[in-house]
This record gives C-alpha cells, structure tokens and sequence, in this order.
C-alpha cells in the first residue's frame, strides 16, 4: 500500500467529508467508464456508484476498516461491480450479462432490512436539536466511546454526556410515538 | 456484545447519514458539471458554447418540468373504504376520518387516521394517511410511508407504486420513478395501466 493511499484510508476512518468528496469526484469517470460494459444507463450507473462510495465511507467509518492488500479504489470498485450484479438481478437483465472477467472481485457488504419502527426513528431524526444529533451521531455512527465524546466536546463529564444521551433517545422515542 | 437497543439505533442513524450523503454527493455532482462547464470552455470554444447552450436551452424549454408532469398526472385518490352514505347510522371516528378526506379537510383527515393507526395498525389506513399527506404537499413523508407499505403486498400495492412513481418524479429520481412504474405494471391488470405506460415513455425519452 502507498503512503497517498494509507492517508485516505486515515481520513476516512476519522469522518473526513473533504477526503470522501475528494475520492468520489476523482473514481467518478474511471467508474463511469468501468460500469459502461454492463447493460445499465448512465443515470443508474452514477446511482450505483454514489451508494457504493456511500457504503465503502461508512465501513471506514462505522467499522474502522483496514485494508492491508487492496487499495481504496479496488475495494471501492469491488463494492460496486456487486451492486451492478444486484441492480441487473433486480432489473432482470442478468441474463444479458456474459462472464466479465476483469481486476475487480465482489465485494458485498451486508444491509440489515429496517423494522418500521426503525423507519419512523429515521423519519423523526431530522427533528431533534442539533446537540442530541451530534451525540448520537457520534455515538452510534462512529462508534467513539463516551470518554472519547467527552474529549471531543465542552460535556463536563461522562455522566454528563451518558445522561444526555439517554434524554436524546428518550427525546426521538417521543416524537415517533407522537406521530 | 452490544446491546439490542444500540445495534437498532445504530442502524437507524447509519440509514440517515447515508440518506444525508446521498444528498451531498448528488449535489456534489451539480455543482462539479457547473464548474466544468464555466471554466473548461473559453475563447475561441465560446460561441460553440453558446450554440449548444442555446440547443440545450431550446429542449430544455421544450419539455416539460418535472412539477409539471407531477401536476398532470396527481390526482387524489378518492375514498373507497368508507362512502359517505347519509342516515343509515351514526357516524362512527372512523367514518369522520374519511368523510374528512373526501371533503379535502387533509389536515384533520391526517390527525385522524394517526388516531386510528394508534388503535390498530393497519396497512389500508396508513395507506390513506399518506394520501392526506401527499394531498397536503408533503411528499417525502408521504414518501416514507409509501416505501414502507411497498414491502407487503395488498389491494392498494398497484396504487402506492403509482403514487410512488409520481413523487419520484416530482423529486427528480427519474431511475426510481421508472422502476416503481415497471412494478406497477406487473401488478395491475387495470389500474393506471395507460398512464403508467405513457409516463415511462416520457421518462425513458
């Protein structure tokens, strides 16, 4: 792995939006080209490939990935050529698609199905004060520990932040229940 | 080993981040065809621009905006539960309910069928609740209530895939659109089969 390479992968462990835009515009066209042998528009190839970047960020980010013997393109592209399979499956037009054989092997990453509670605690996030989203978002999404949360933040301590967190998710239980 | 209740709200803010960067990364996507577009091009290449700008701008003009087709095709869908049928009983709330929608009180329509969603959940009546939201401008809730309903599988699935099809369009997810169409038109054996079919056309133009 190169150093350039080994420092994205950094940057995207540590949330960094700047970095994600970045790799996104920058595969976006040898993407673009890659897909054009499926049998798939432009526009849903540009859909897979935004959900695929999507998913490759948030593996770095929700799971602290590493890649030792792959670069962040090949394991970008590897999410994607997955997705295509799926999107043609979904379309029927599997059997359009002969044995390609090229540099990228599939890589599937694992989607849980959301409950409809779920699906209103989505609906109703948006609605709560900036604060309780940072903390959750902190929380759950990058998985930093509370000490950690209180290193990051002005929260006193991690009383402060546990009890604040507690009223957050009382707070979205709430809204979803006043729905 | 983590909690059942983190792993659920874990999943829950993945899903809204990732509906947040979808959002960016389209956005993203304008923005970086404007750049390109403004600074690549100049000088001797100008008027070549300004011709095909003029091209673009002359279809553009042509066709028809996405609220527009939205506007042409959105109709309310109309009460077929609970006809209003005077003098032969008392109304009962759940008759209030959809009086309320016929005479287009959306709003209260909308507090009502919450009201009954909180007595017993049931696919139909949610299914009017998003047609009180969807009639009061709300799409995207109505939306997630759609998306929702479209997992199982019941007599208004044909009507939740049109309906679904016409915000998608509205919200210029053309590929969505086309898809929720296509599954309309395996679904129905009457209901919106022409328009379902017309509009797919202009999609796919």
């Amino acid at each position: 792995m190169n150093k350039e390479d080994f420092e994205l992968q950094e940057k995207l462990r540590q949330d960094d939006e700047m970095a994600l835009e970045t790799l996104y515009l920058e595969n976006k066209q040898p993407f673009l080209n890659y897909a054009r042998k499926y049998n798939l528009t432009n526009e849903e190839i540009l859909d897979i490939y935004q959900d695929a970047v999507i998913a490759l960020h948030q593996n770095f980010v929700m799971k602290q990935l590493f890649l030792k013997s792959s670069t962040v393109k090949t394991f970008l592209f590897g999410i994607g050529k997955n997705m295509i399979y799926n999107r043609l499956r979904i379309l029927k037009k599997v059997y359009k698609v002969e044995n390609k054989i090229d540099d990228f092997t599939e890589i599937v990453i694992e989607e849980a199905q959301l409950t409809n509670e779920q699906v209103l605690l989505v609906k109703h996030f948006k609605f709560l004060g900036e604060r309780c989203k940072n903390i959750l978002r902190m929380f759950y999404y990058r998985n930093l520990t509370i000490k950690e949360i209180v290193e990051l933040t002005s929260y006193k301590d991690e009383n402060t932040v546990k009890s604040y967190k507690s009223r957050c998710l009382k707070r979205l239980k709430e809204l979803i229940q006043n729905d | 080993m983590e909690k059942e209740e983190d792993i659920k709200y874990r999943e829950v803010i993945k899903e809204v981040e990732r509906l947040r960067l979808k959002s960016k990364l389209q956005k993203l996507d304008k923005k970086s065809l404007f750049k390109r577009n403004s600074i690549k091009y100049t000088g001797a290449v100008a008027s070549i621009i300004l011709l095909i700008g003029t091209i673009f701008l002359f279809h553009v003009a042509k066709a028809p905006s996405s609220e527009k087709v939205y506007a042409n095709y959105f109709k309310p869908y109309p009460n077929v539960i609970e006809p209003a049928v005077r003098g032969l009983d008392s109304l009962t709330e759940r008759k209030i309910v959809f009086l309320n929608y016929e005479k287009g009180n959306y709003d209260k329509a909308t507090e009502g069928f919450n009201n009954l969603l909180k007595l017993d959940e049931d696919s139909e009546i949610r299914f009017y609740l998003a047609m009180s939201l969807l009639n009061q401008g709300k799409e995207n809730e109505a939306l997630i209530i759609l998306e929702l309903l479209s997992k199982e599988n019941f007599r208004f699935t044909p009507q939740i895939n049109w309906y679904k099809a016409l915000i998608y369009v509205k919200n210029e997810s053309f590929l969505k659109a086309i898809k929720s169409l296509d599954e309309l038109l395996i679904n129905t054996n009457k209901y919106k089969k022409k328009e379902a079919q017309e509009l797919k056309l202009k999609l796919e133009k």
